[in-house]
């Protein structure tokens, strides 16, 4: 690994980590330890380097983190651009908020999105990479990682670059079977393992917080252009989309605080007697 | 699940008022807070599982000696999947919690149950024993009995139940 300086690495993810909404668990939004965050995205931007990469879903803000360490000179390596799309408008927001203030808009975009809704045509093969981070898929055999893995590969081209974070423990059996049902499903596509980096994550989660997920790369072969053919997921996937009976219902999360610009409703002030 | 006084009630004033309220609507609204135990990803899916199989679903108390005792508003609206809100129903008073459990009348009952008999049903933490999951901070779970129950175990982890009522449709909801 690289020399990075720890002090100002994690000084400039917290810029990050300060940035981002409150997780909502009922959305498996569950947050990476912070010093994880720091490891994956310099792993991520030396998969990406000098590549136009879009982010299905990431609430992590791991996106925001390579581009803003990079720009600090505390990166060497990063994507030439991000676009992040979310079905969660607190985290589109924020990011289009945090590259306005750090001057990073001009490689940092969001858009929101749900992946149960056909991929915009503007973004059909269009990226050299993807970055996933999808509900660990623990009751639906990974369905939700086949989910956002399907989307990602509708954006990307010839010989491009997919990045995807999976649980992977072996204190959890069912992991390997999302994982192998994640890999097989990729190689089926005609993508080849490049990288795995094994138990490299942790996260702020309630029930397992000992659980550990891993950093899957895959890169495709050469393909001819195909045309716009994405369409809306099926039932079967949406059916346990967070979990055993546990339906993907929620198009979008709305931000009634246009991040944070409007009153939040989260405390009052008491004054004294 | 521990139970004890909260929001400047006794445990015995709560147990009435919550059985008065179940009188008069037919249901309970079980005010919880808490990392896990969510009512969407776990409380709901657990249930749905259960019925689907026609077995009860039983919530198991443990009063403890609790010092909560914070001035709490209490909740006007609630909503099973943080999308449709409605009024809390009259008749029903909430304080204070993010979620509730919908119960029936609660009972007094007295039973030692042996967490080595129970596992995780749903969850990353599926399967793992409810004596290892049920430690530190967490303190509540969605429990079937595991196929290896009733082993003999040198020194079994029991946990007293004192209370106990059963979980109605739509088993739990999100409270504001």
């Amino acid at each position: 690994m690289p020399h990075l300086d720890l002090r100002q690495s994690l000084n400039a993810i917290s810029d990050v980590v300060n940035n981002r909404p409150r997780p909502l668990r009922e959305f498996d939004q569950i947050y990476m330890k912070t010093a994880d965050m720091l490891l994956h995205a310099e792993h991520v931007g030396r998969c990406f380097d000098g590549k136009h990469v879009i982010f299905i879903g990431d609430g992590d803000a791991i996106a925001l983190s390579i581009i803003h360490l990079h720009r600090l000179e505390l990166l060497e390596k990063a994507p030439a651009s991000v676009h992040v799309l979310d079905f969660d408008e607190r985290v589109v927001l924020s990011i289009r908020n945090f590259a306005e203030r750090f001057n990073i808009a001009d490689v940092v975009t969001a858009e929101l999105y749900n992946v149960a809704d056909p991929l915009p045509p503007q973004h059909w093969e269009k990226y050299e990479g993807f970055h996933v981070n999808p509900p660990f898929g623990q009751s639906n055999a990974g369905r939700s990682v086949k989910a956002f893995l399907r989307r990602g590969l509708e954006t990307i081209g010839a010989e491009g670059v997919a990045c995807a974070v999976l649980a992977n423990d072996s204190n959890y059996p069912w992991t390997w079977e999302v994982l192998h049902n994640a890999q097989r499903y990729l190689i089926d596509e005609r993508m080849v393992l490049a990288e795995l980096l094994p138990e490299f994550h942790r996260y702020h989660l309630d029930d397992a917080p000992d659980l550990r997920s891993c950093s899957l790369v895959m890169r495709k072969l050469k393909q001819l252009p195909h045309p716009y053919a994405s369409v809306p997921l099926e039932n079967e996937f949406l059916a346990n989309f967070y979990g055993e009976n546990s339906p993907l219902k929620v198009r979008y999360v709305r931000d009634k605080t246009n991040a944070g610009k409007l009153a939040s409703n989260d405390y009052y002030c008491e004054g004294f007697a | 699940m521990k139970v004890g006084s909260h929001a400047g009630e006794t445990w015995e004033q709560i147990f009435e008022r919550k059985n008065a309220e179940y009188k008069k609507t037919g249901r309970i609204f079980w005010g919880y807070g808490g990392p896990t135990l969510h009512p969407i990803n776990q409380v709901q899916p657990f249930a749905r599982t259960r019925a689907q199989s026609g077995s009860p679903i039983y919530v198991l108390m443990q009063s403890i000696d609790s010092r909560a005792d914070p001035e709490l508003a209490p909740a006007t609206e609630y909503s099973p999947d943080a999308v449709n809100w409605k009024p809390i129903p009259e008749g029903i008073n909430v304080l204070g919690s993010r979620y509730a459990l919908v119960l029936d009348e609660i009972h007094p009952g007295d039973l030692e149950l042996v967490l080595d008999d129970y596992e995780v049903a749903l969850g990353n933490s599926r399967g793992k024993s409810a004596a290892d999951y049920l430690t530190g901070h967490i303190d509540k779970a969605c429990l079937t009995r595991s196929a290896n129950a009733d082993t003999k175990i040198e020194t079994p982890k029991i946990r007293k139940v004192t209370f106990f009522a059963r979980l109605l449709e739509p088993y739990a909801v999100l409270l504001k």
